[in-house]
Formats: structure tokens, C-alpha cells, sequence
């Protein structure tokens, strides 16, 4: 699934710890994400789209299966 | 958009000092045992193993996941997930060592009765959590 994680994060000059800590997780999870290695659950998802003022479907999009 | 540091909560502060305070409470144990048997110096020994154990963990929990992960250093839920799938490998690796316990006794025509019971004990548990939890959603 990608997602559009750090180009939020960058347009806003935060880092992956800063991000990390409003969300109550780890620099690493954050990473994680946006490399793709981690899908977040729904209330992360929900959490992580609230904070950047938009919608879910506008951070995450899954990739259509040939 | 807000650039606040949350705060981590008492509970997840008091969980980051849950296992350095139980490995330097479970060295004191070994050491206290130690000496009951007159073994002051096995004691102390195992005493400080634990004692290092948690220094290390307190010590690189910040700067190493894989080290935070051992401390349970937080909520995080991807962190929870990866314990998860820790504790799965433990629970596979031992099953497998009781079945091939079992399995390398019974060739041998030895006592079989620990492994079975650990291979038993395993098993029940298995099939107990899957319909608790399958219960649970």
C-alpha cells in the first residue's frame, strides 16, 4: 500500500520523531510506514489523516491487483 | 495540524520500567537463593547477569528498537505486533522441541512422559486461545 506519509511530513518540516511523538509512536513506526514495510491499522490511519487535515483516502492508496 | 509533543501516559511510563524492574528484582531472588543453599558466589553471579540485563536495557532502549523491544519501551502498535510474532516463534520453536523430545525418546525407548506433557500442555494451550480469541473477534 502506498501512501503519501512523508511528502505530508516534509511539506510541513517535521521530522520522523516529531511525527512519531504527537502520534504516540516510534520514530521507527513512522518509517516504517512510509517505506511501505508497515501497513498502520485503521484508528493509526485515522489518526495520522486527522493530524494532516485531510482523509485517509488521500494518504493511503492500495494498489489495484492486475 | 499541531506540533505539541504528547506526553506518554503514567501507564505507558510505568510499563517502560516494568522488566529492568523485574530482572534487577529476579536477580535479587537468585542471589537471596544463592545464599540460602550456601552458594553465595553461583548467587552472585546469576545476580549480576540480571542486574547488567536491565542496566542494558535502560541503558540502549532509546537508541535500539530491537533493544526498546525487549523492555517493552511503549504502546506503539506496530512494536506490538512484532512482539506478537516474537512470542509465536518462542511458542513454535518450543513446540517443536517437545515433539522432537518426545519423538527422540520414543525411538529410544525411553520415557516419553515430560515431552508428551509439554507437547500436551502446548497443544491444549493452542486450541484454548484460538477459541478464546476467536470468541473475542
Amino acid at each position: 500500500m502506498r501512501n503519501t506519509v512523508r511528502e505530508l511530513r516534509l511539506a510541513r518540516a517535521l521530522s520522523q520523531s516529531e511525527l512519531g511523538a504527537a502520534l504516540a509512536v516510534s520514530r521507527q513506526t513512522i518509517n516504517a510506514i512510509e517505506t511501505g514495510r508497515y501497513s498502520p491499522s485503521l484508528p493509526l490511519a485515522i489518526k495520522l489523516a486527522r493530524y494532516f487535515r485531510t482523509t485517509v483516502e488521500e494518504v493511503f492508496h492500495v494498489e489495484d491487483e492486475d | 495540524m499541531s506540533r505539541t509533543r504528547t506526553r506518554p501516559s503514567l501507564k505507558n511510563r510505568m510499563r517502560r520500567w516494568q522488566v529492568p524492574v523485574l530482572s534487577v528484582l529476579l536477580g535479587l531472588v537468585f542471589l537471596l537463593a544463592g545464599a540460602a543453599r550456601g552458594r553465595v558466589g553461583l548467587g552472585l553471579a546469576m545476580a549480576t547477569i540480571m542486574f547488567g540485563y536491565a542496566a542494558f536495557l535502560v541503558a540502549f532502549s532509546r537508541s535500539n528498537e530491537a533493544v526498546a523491544l525487549l523492555r517493552e519501551d511503549s504502546a506503539d502498535e506496530r512494536r506490538a505486533q512484532i512482539q506478537l510474532r516474537a512470542n509465536a516463534m518462542v511458542g513454535n520453536v518450543l513446540i517443536l522441541v517437545a515433539v522432537g523430545g518426545f519423538l527422540i525418546q520414543f525411538l529410544r525407548e525411553e520415557d516419553t512422559a515430560i515431552w508428551a506433557a509439554l507437547a500436551a500442555i502446548g497443544g491444549v494451550t493452542y486450541m484454548v486461545s484460538a477459541l478464546v480469541f476467536s470468541r473475542r473477534g
